[in-house]
C-alpha cells in the first residue's frame, strides 16, 4: 500500500468507502424532453447562424425584385438589340445595319402606300372631298 | 414545465460522452449543434448536482438551464487549462451559491465543525457492514435527507467527489480551495452520512 498521509488513510477506510458507494449508487434522474426543449429555444435565441437567417429574410423581397431585374437584362434585352456574344464587333455591325436597311425599305414602302390611300398631301380623302363630288356620284 | 423524464434507483453513471477538441472548439464559435452534444453529455449530472444543492427540483431545473446558458455565452472564454466538465460544475455551484445568497436563505449547518482546518473526526466503528448496504427506496431517500441536511461546503465537496467522480484537484480548483481542505470536507461529509445510515441500520441508541 502507498504511504498515504493520515487523511487518505481515513477516507479510504471501509466505512467512509461504503459511504462513497452510497452515494454513487443513488438514483439519476434524465431530463425531460420539454425541459431540453425549451432549453434549446432560449439557446437558438442565441446563436449566430438565427440572427444571421432573419437579417437575409429581412431582405428576401428585395433580393427577389433585383434577382427578376438581372434575369431581364440578360435573358430579354440581348435578344432584341444586343450583339451576339458569338461573333465578332464588325459582324455584330454588319447585322445591325442589315436589320436597319430592311426596315427602312420596310418604312419606305409603307409610306408609298399610305401617300396613295390619303393623297399627296398625306390628308384623309374625306378632308379633300368637295359637295360637288357627291353630285358625281 | 415538467423537468425530469424519470428516475432509476440504480441507475449508475451514463458513460460519459467523450467531446473531443473539434467539438470544443465549435462551441467557441457558438454552434448549436456542437452545443447540444455537450448537453447530451452533461445534462443529468449536471441536474444531479444542482438538485441537490438547491431546495427543490423546480428550481433546479432552472438553474441547470442557466447553467448551459452560462455556459454558452462564455464558452469563448474557455481556455482549456481545466477539463469542461470540471468548468461547468463551477458555474453549477457558483450559481447554486448565487442562488443561496439572493434568497438570503439561512444555511443549515451540520452539528459537526466544518472549518478549514485538517481536523478529522474519529468515526471508525467495526459494526460498519456495508454489505448490509442495499439501496432500496427508503436507504436512498434517507441519504438524499442526510445530504440536504450538510452545510452547502461539505455537501459539494461529497457530491462532486463521491457522484461525480472528480478528482480533488478538480474539486479544489472548482470550489477555489485547497486539496487538504477537500479531503477534510469529504471526510466529515461522509462521517455526517455514516452517522445517519447508522441510525437506520441499528437503530438510535446506537448512534
Amino acid at each position: 500500500m502507498p504511504n498515504l498521509d493520515p487523511l487518505d488513510q481515513q477516507l479510504n477506510a471501509d466505512g467512509q468507502q461504503a459511504v462513497r458507494q452510497v452515494v454513487r449508487e443513488l438514483p439519476e434522474e434524465s431530463m425531460s424532453m420539454a425541459w431540453r426543449s425549451d432549453l434549446n429555444e432560449r439557446l437558438l435565441q442565441m446563436t449566430p447562424a438565427k440572427r444571421k437567417r432573419w437579417h437575409l429574410l429581412d431582405w428576401r423581397p428585395a433580393l427577389g425584385v433585383g434577382l427578376a431585374v438581372v434575369a431581364f437584362g440578360f435573358l430579354i434585352l440581348p435578344n432584341r438589340s444586343a450583339p451576339s456574344a458569338n461573333g465578332t464587333l464588325e459582324e455584330s455591325l454588319a447585322s445591325v445595319h442589315a436589320g436597319a436597311q430592311i426596315e427602312a425599305e420596310f418604312g419606305s414602302s409603307m409610306s408609298a402606300i399610305v401617300q396613295n390611300a390619303t393623297g399627296e398631301s398625306g390628308r384623309p380623302h374625306s378632308e379633300t372631298w368637295q359637295v360637288s363630288d357627291l353630285e358625281l356620284l | 414545465m415538467a423537468y425530469a423524464a424519470g428516475a432509476t434507483l440504480s441507475a449508475g453513471k451514463v458513460p460519459e460522452q467523450i467531446l473531443d477538441a473539434q467539438v470544443i472548439e465549435r462551441c467557441r464559435r457558438q454552434d448549436f449543434e456542437a452545443f447540444g452534444k455537450l448537453i447530451d453529455a452533461y445534462q443529468n449530472r449536471i441536474f444531479g448536482f444542482v438538485r441537490r444543492m438547491v431546495p427543490n427540483a423546480e428550481e433546479a431545473a432552472d438553474v441547470t438551464q442557466e447553467v448551459f446558458i452560462r455556459a454558452f455565452q462564455a464558452f469563448h472564454r474557455f481556455d482549456g487549462r481545466c477539463s469542461v466538465r470540471t468548468w461547468l460544475f463551477r458555474i453549477a455551484y457558483n450559481l447554486c451559491v448565487d442562488r443561496s445568497r439572493r434568497a438570503d436563505r439561512s444555511i443549515q449547518e451540520a452539528s459537526m465543525y466544518v472549518g478549514d482546518s485538517e481536523e478529522a473526526i474519529e468515526v471508525a466503528d467495526s459494526r460498519w457492514q456495508p454489505d448490509d448496504l442495499m439501496l432500496t427506496e427508503e436507504l436512498a431517500d434517507l441519504v438524499e435527507k442526510a445530504i440536504g441536511s450538510m452545510s452547502e461546503k461539505l455537501r459539494s465537496v461529497l457530491l462532486l467527489h463521491d457522484r461525480e467522480d472528480l478528482p480533488y484537484d478538480e474539486i479544489a480548483e472548482t470550489l477555489g480551495v485547497p486539496v487538504g481542505t477537500v479531503k477534510s470536507r469529504l471526510f466529515l461529509a461522509r462521517a455526517h452520512l455514516q452517522n445517519a445510515l447508522r441510525e437506520y441500520l441499528y437503530g438510535a441508541d446506537h448512534a
